[in-house]
């Protein structure tokens, strides 16, 4: 299917996607991208839980966890990096369809973020599944969710 | 029953700048909760961005306001368990969330926040945020356990990839 839409572009790296928008933290250390089927691509992403992290103090300060949401930030974060912006925005999550939190990530631990992504629909949404691991190996959260780029001067209702 | 901050704290392990729940506007225990979140610029989410970035750039992240809907859901539920049952809430899944309208800087977010059912020890919740009149996210279902930090301090050399 051919469709009139913007193709990924990635163009980032995560320390620029982290000072682009508001984020709890740098959820990415590095992204890799490769081209997926029907124009998609998969990506790799990771990141290590850093306890001194402002946000993870509070979450909790008798026990670093990094939390579920913060998979889904480092999600976020490596899907922008990897597919770019389109006329001058981030892609923005947009529908979260399922996520599971299967293990817990802990101070010190390394997560890697697997997911196939797009290709890119009429609407600029795109699909994402994604499985995460720790550094032992085992499997932290399976995402499935729908990204997509805002329309130029808004289509937030306001 | 309305729940000021401090009560929060009291229920809540999470802490500065994670405790995103600022007052419980009216809870039945069990049954349903309006929480409310005020947006701040000051919030450390806002500290690492660029000078000079577009306005749409400064929304609120979706992952603070679902942690904030998710702790909202969890008040409803402690208040409901039995006294003396310690450990830490953990997110284990959602199902459905749509994320409508951004949020920013000067919003006040509200939670409406129902509890569906809790089964064996873990409690599903459901419901939508709100600024002002206009509906910011739905929750289809979010589910959640507590768990002792025992157990999620488990040794890990007996794990095996589940795959």
């Amino acid at each position: 299917m051919t469709v009139a839409a913007p193709a990924f572009a990635p163009d980032r790296t995560p320390a620029q996607t982290y000072a682009e928008a508001a984020a709890p933290l740098p959820a990415v250390a590095w992204v890799e991208v490769a081209a997926g089927p029907r124009g998609g691509i998969t990506l790799r992403a990771g990141t290590t839980v850093d306890p001194d992290d402002v946000y993870l103090t509070g979450h909790f300060p008798e026990l670093t966890v990094y939390p579920g949401v913060f998979t889904l930030e480092t999600l976020r974060q490596a899907v922008t990096a990897a597919v770019g912006h389109c006329a001058g925005r981030p892609p923005e999550l947009h529908r979260l369809r399922s996520a599971r939190f299967l293990a817990p990530l802990l101070a010190g631990d390394t997560l890697t973020v697997e997911a196939s992504v797009g290709p890119v629909a009429q609407d600029q949404s795109f699909e994402v599944t994604a499985r995460c691991v720790r550094g032992d190996g085992v499997r932290t959260a399976t995402v499935r969710a729908v990204f997509r780029w805002p329309v130029e001067d808004g289509d937030d209702g306001r | 029953m309305r729940l000021e901050h401090a009560a929060l704290r009291a229920l809540l392990p999470h802490r500065y700048p994670m405790l995103l729940l600022d007052r419980v506007e009216d809870v039945t225990p069990g049954e349903s909760l309006t929480g409310v979140k005020a947006v701040s610029g000051c919030e450390p989410c806002y500290r690492g961005i660029a000078e000079g970035q577009p306005a749409d750039r400064y929304a609120y992240p979706a992952s603070l306001l679902i942690e904030s809907f998710g702790q909202g859901a969890a008040v409803l539920w402690l208040l409901s368990r039995r006294a003396g049952t310690a450990g830490l809430p953990m997110f284990t899944a959602a199902r459905d969330v749509a994320l409508l309208r951004p949020v920013h800087p000067g919003d006040v977010i509200r939670h409406r926040v129902r509890l569906e059912q809790v089964v064996d020890g873990a409690a599903f919740a459901s419901g939508s945020s709100w600024v002002g009149e206009r509906r910011v996210a739905e929750f289809d279902s979010m589910m959640a356990v507590v768990r002792a930090v025992d157990a999620i301090v488990e040794p890990r050399d007996e794990r095996e990839e589940p795959r």
